[in-house]
């Protein structure tokens, strides 16, 4: 039985292989064991997401604590893929860092989890509308660390930021591509489930200036690749809008008739 | 207003840009402080039709007899694409911040008149906001219209679907937001046939061309769940509160040191007034457990009912004297509430459906969702809420999503210009 209970089993399991992989990336001689052991941390962490979703009866996605389940799982899932591709040491340390901290406030702050799941979440929509979510939000998140280490190397001088900068262009592209799933998803399930595919809601509006901000990201890109500083903190406030979006919105008094709140139980 | 012909000045770019945003802002502001915010019931078709056609018309034309011009290249250049983004996004960021409303309030400070009468509370719905997003639609077609002459790449099939998309579905909506109906209606459960439904924002009531009768009304509920709650009435261990659900008969589960079992399971329990529970002969019962808690350690052991109660029925909780605690039943929460509906259309036909949360009935341009029901009463709700929409231009709209949804693929798969992943 994967209850709520073992959760911190398995995230220390997952944490610890994790940091295990970041230690063998930094030593030459052990480097040939951080990608097994990033893999090992994130199979465990799949088996407990499979099993409480097996053992809620529900997918695991209706509170925020749930949602940071996800958020911690893909992190690791994001920061595992840059790091075969670009050989980037210190986006597994990132990556597992951020990781944990979403672990340790799913751990100390764990919100109820009932096996109930409201009406209007039972829907066809629920799972890949906030899966491909969380999967961009991963990939947005290692964007805001890249983005954070080229200011600093900015700052430093002692670093070409270019190549950095077409990683973030990378993870912002994917992260964009299903931002945007995410959001047509959520509209095409609005529209069975609210009637309108699109009505202001403020997390939708939150979702909007999110969006709007990759959008601007894009094309700035595209029409000034050598702003550094200023694309960088474009992708910093841009990080910040969303987690607006994210859980931000349920502590705005301009969102308290949100009809996206589903925490309270 | 332009001078196109002087090589020597600089080239316009984002500041003038920004500038034509803000000249537009103001002049939404005053149409909106002077006139009130714009009639949506005028636009209705087929005016929008028209006005979609001639904005079209006025697009194309721009571009192709002035595609050489600067003030074309300059509307349609990256700087103004740019700067219109940065604007929409900063007056989405004031509906985020700006708690919005469609209700009218009459108790209102004079600052936060001049919020309403300037169209803050309402921005989307507000001069401003519609002139800013022409501006945005005439862009984003400049820049379309440009890139339709290049030749066939994938590339260019993401961008090509991912603007049209866009354009198509932003122009959809908008134009057709006067012709969208959303209706309320609650459908009382005693044989009527409702042929009426009030519009949602002006709390006028329009007749549609069906009448619906309320069958049945549907509540299913999750299983009963217990909890121990001390004399405050907080939930115990606190912060972190134990809670078993009950399925049936039998052993359900501990409770801090307590072990449950049931004995009685009364779906439907009425109490008189007292605390024994008995199966109810009429509507209006609740839930009621009957359960025998013990505690080994303590060697203690407590039977009597427990149930959530209702709007007819006390709630009923089973002290637990030596410790100054109770187990209590939580209220139920609803799994499942949907209504059976009889639909009588206007030529005398007569057909039934059901309507859940998540799960509408589409009829002669209507679709009726089911969106809520008298929760006080709960499974003995007298009506059921219904949402009704109609909405013309969907398709549309929906045309210009899933071309998004494939442009959104394409961008994944294509990536940025150098591209690694």
């Amino acid at each position: 039985m994967i209850t709520w209970d073992a959760f911190i089993y398995f995230a220390f399991a997952s944490l610890f292989c994790w940091m295990g992989a970041v230690g063998c990336a930094y030593m030459p001689n052990l480097r040939r064991w951080t990608v097994p052991l990033m893999s090992l941390g994130l199979a465990i962490f799949a088996v407990f997401l499979i099993g409480f979703w097996v053992v809620l009866e529900r997918p695991p996605l209706r509170t925020m604590g749930e949602t940071r389940l996800w958020y911690s799982f893909f992190l690791s899932v994001v920061g595992l893929i840059t790091y075969l591709k670009w050989r980037y040491r210190w986006i597994l340390l990132y990556s597992t860092v951020l990781s944990g901290v979403f672990i340790f406030i799913n751990l100390l702050k764990p919100e109820i989890h009932s096996k109930s799941l409201m009406p209007a979440l039972q829907s066809p929509w629920f799972a890949p509308h906030v899966i491909v979510y969380m999967f961009a939000y991963a990939l947005l998140g290692c964007s805001f660390l890249i983005a954070l280490y080229v200011l600093y190397s900015v700052y430093k001088k002692n670093k070409d930021p270019q190549p950095l900068l077409s990683v973030t262009d990378n993870m912002v592209y994917a992260g964009f591509a299903f931002m945007t799933i995410g959001m047509l998803f959520g509209a095409l399930w609005a529209k069975e489930a609210w009637g309108h595919y699109w009505s202001w809601d403020p997390k939708e509006t939150w979702a909007a200036v999110t969006w709007l901000a990759y959008l601007l990201y894009i094309h700035l890109r595209w029409y000034a690749p050598r702003y550094v500083k200023e694309t960088c903190i474009l992708l910093i406030v841009s990080f910040l809008f969303l987690q607006m979006c994210w859980y931000g919105v349920n502590y705005l008094p301009a969102a308290q008739q949100s009809i996206h709140r589903y925490s309270m139980s | 207003m332009m001078s196109s012909n002087t090589n020597d000045r600089r080239r316009w770019g984002v500041i003038e840009a920004l500038v034509l945003c803000i000249i537009l802002f103001f002049f939404g502001l005053l149409i909106e402080y002077f006139a009130g915010p714009p009639d949506l019931s005028f636009w209705s078709y087929p005016l929008n039709l028209i006005v979609g056609i001639a904005f079209l018309y006025v697009n194309i034309t721009v571009y192709y007899f002035g595609k050489n011009k600067r003030w074309v290249q300059w509307l349609s250049g990256m700087p103004m694409s740019l700067t219109v983004i940065l604007w929409i996004l900063y007056l989405s960021l004031l509906v985020g911040l700006i708690p919005q409303s469609n209700v009218v309030n009459t108790n209102l400070t004079a600052s936060e008149n001049l919020l309403v009468r300037f169209g803050f509370t309402h921005i989307v719905s507000s001069w401003f906001f519609l002139l800013d997003m022409a501006l945005f639609l005439f862009v984003l077609g400049l820049v379309i219209l440009r890139r339709l002459t290049m030749a066939f790449s994938w590339r260019n099939m993401a961008f090509i679907l991912n603007h049209v998309g866009l354009w198509v579905a932003l122009a959809g909506g908008i134009l057709g937001a006067a012709d969208r109906m959303e209706l309320r209606m609650l459908l009382p459960l005693n044989g009527n046939v409702v042929k009426e439904a009030a519009e949602v924002n002006s709390n006028t009531r329009l007749s549609l061309p069906f009448g619906l009768e309320l069958k049945n009304f549907i509540l299913e509920e999750y299983p009963p769940k217990l909890a121990l709650i001390n004399s405050d009435g907080k939930y115990l261990p606190l912060g972190k509160p134990d809670i078993v659900s009950v399925d049936g008969i039998g052993r359900v589960g501990l409770l801090g040191d307590w072990s449950l079992d049931v004995i009685k399971y009364l779906e439907e329990g009425v109490s008189g007034g007292t605390s024994e529970f008995r199966q109810a002969d009429m509507r209006g019962g609740a839930t009621a457990l009957y359960i025998v808690a013990t505690n080994r350690k303590k060697n203690l052991r407590y039977e009597g009912w427990v149930s959530a109660g209702n709007f007819m029925i006390t709630p009923t909780f089973l002290p637990l004297a030596d410790e100054n605690r109770y187990i209590v039943m939580l209220e139920r929460e609803p799994k499942r509430f949907a209504s059976e509906l009889i639909v009588h259309k206007a030529d005398g036909s007569i057909s039934e459906a059901i309507v859940d949360v998540n799960s509408p009935f589409s009829i002669d341009g209507y679709d009726i969702y089911q969106s809520s029901y008298d929760r006080e009463k709960g499974r003995w709700s007298a009506y059921s809420g219904l949402m009704i929409t109609a909405d013309p231009v969907l398709t549309i709209v929906y045309v210009g999503l899933y071309m998004m949804l494939a442009g959104a693929i394409l961008l994944f798969v294509f990536g940025p210009k150098k591209r690694i992943l």
